[in-house]
């Protein structure tokens, strides 16, 4: 199965990117690709939902590596939800995100984005 | 990609250096192992370890612009998956390819060695040599 990406942005400077299918090395250049726009812009998280990602490679990876630096970089949100366990065993043994920016569920991950930006609006962080 | 033969308890495949081959070769060993009924998380972690060997081998191999045959051999018994990868590329011991740094803070790390370090992850061994101008490197699954 190829890869499907569906990118929306869900609440304002929270990009939801859908991934179904696999994410190796035929499919990253292309996620890499539509993920540029997304960070050229204005971004406050990117949010990816893994529920449908069946398979993940080091090239998948080092897509999402590169994504996770470029965000750090504009002191935006990375956020991993919903991963199928053979994708978060991957992750895990790679070791190239951070555990906290890996969450059980969209839900999850939403009300982390939720509970920063108000810490943003009060000063909090950044 | 040729699919050089597909038996009962044994896939040999070879491909060009080509990419776009790794992936075709990808699908044949996972097509294999789903039909020889192989647990879900052994074919998970057989077709990644052989994403990582060839992409690595087709990127990395070759200094020159002949064409090279990249051979891969599956075979399966009771216990075990036993996958071997030859190339005539380079000497390239993957067993003693750096694994990444992992002391330093993830966002001042580089990507590299990822893949390596996946493969040595994921097998249960991995033996390398180089024999008759060629890297062979032979990787263990257990089926128990």
């Amino acid at each position: 199965m190829p890869l499907h990406i569906a990118i929306a942005e869900k609440k304002p400077g929270l990009h939801e990117v859908a991934l179904t299918g696999r994410l190796d090395t035929d499919t990253a250049p292309e996620l890499d690709n539509r993920l540029k726009p997304v960070l050229a812009g204005k971004v406050a998280a990117v949010r990816f939902d893994m529920g449908s990602l069946e398979y993940i490679s080091s090239m998948g990876i080092r897509v999402l590596f590169k994504t996770f630096k470029t965000l750090r970089q504009k002191k935006a949100m990375f956020l991993l939800a919903n991963l199928q366990p053979q994708i978060k065993k991957v992750i895990e043994i790679a070791q190239a995100l951070p555990p906290e920016t890996v969450f059980s569920s969209i839900k999850e991950a939403d009300e982390y984005f939720d509970a920063m930006q108000r810490k943003v609006l009060e000063g909090d962080v950044f | 990609m040729f699919l050089v033969s597909d038996e009962a308890r044994s896939l040999h495949i070879g491909i060009g250096r080509d990419l776009a081959d790794v992936g075709s070769a990808n699908r044949s060993l996972e097509e294999f192992l789903e039909s020889r009924a192989v647990a879900p998380q052994v074919t998970f972690a057989a077709t990644l370890v052989l994403e990582e060997i060839l992409t690595n081998v087709v990127k990395y191999a070759f200094d020159d612009s002949v064409p090279h045959e990249v051979r891969i051999d599956a075979d399966l018994d009771a216990r075990e998956l036993v996958l071997k990868i030859a190339d005539d590329g380079r000497p390239f011991d993957i067993l003693a390819a750096p694994a990444p740094d992992f002391d330093r803070p993830v966002e001042c790390r580089d990507a590299g060695g990822l893949g390596i370090h996946l493969v040595r992850s994921l097998a249960q061994r991995v033996e390398y040599r180089r024999a008759g101008g060629r890297n062979v490197v032979t990787v263990h699954f257990s089926l128990e």
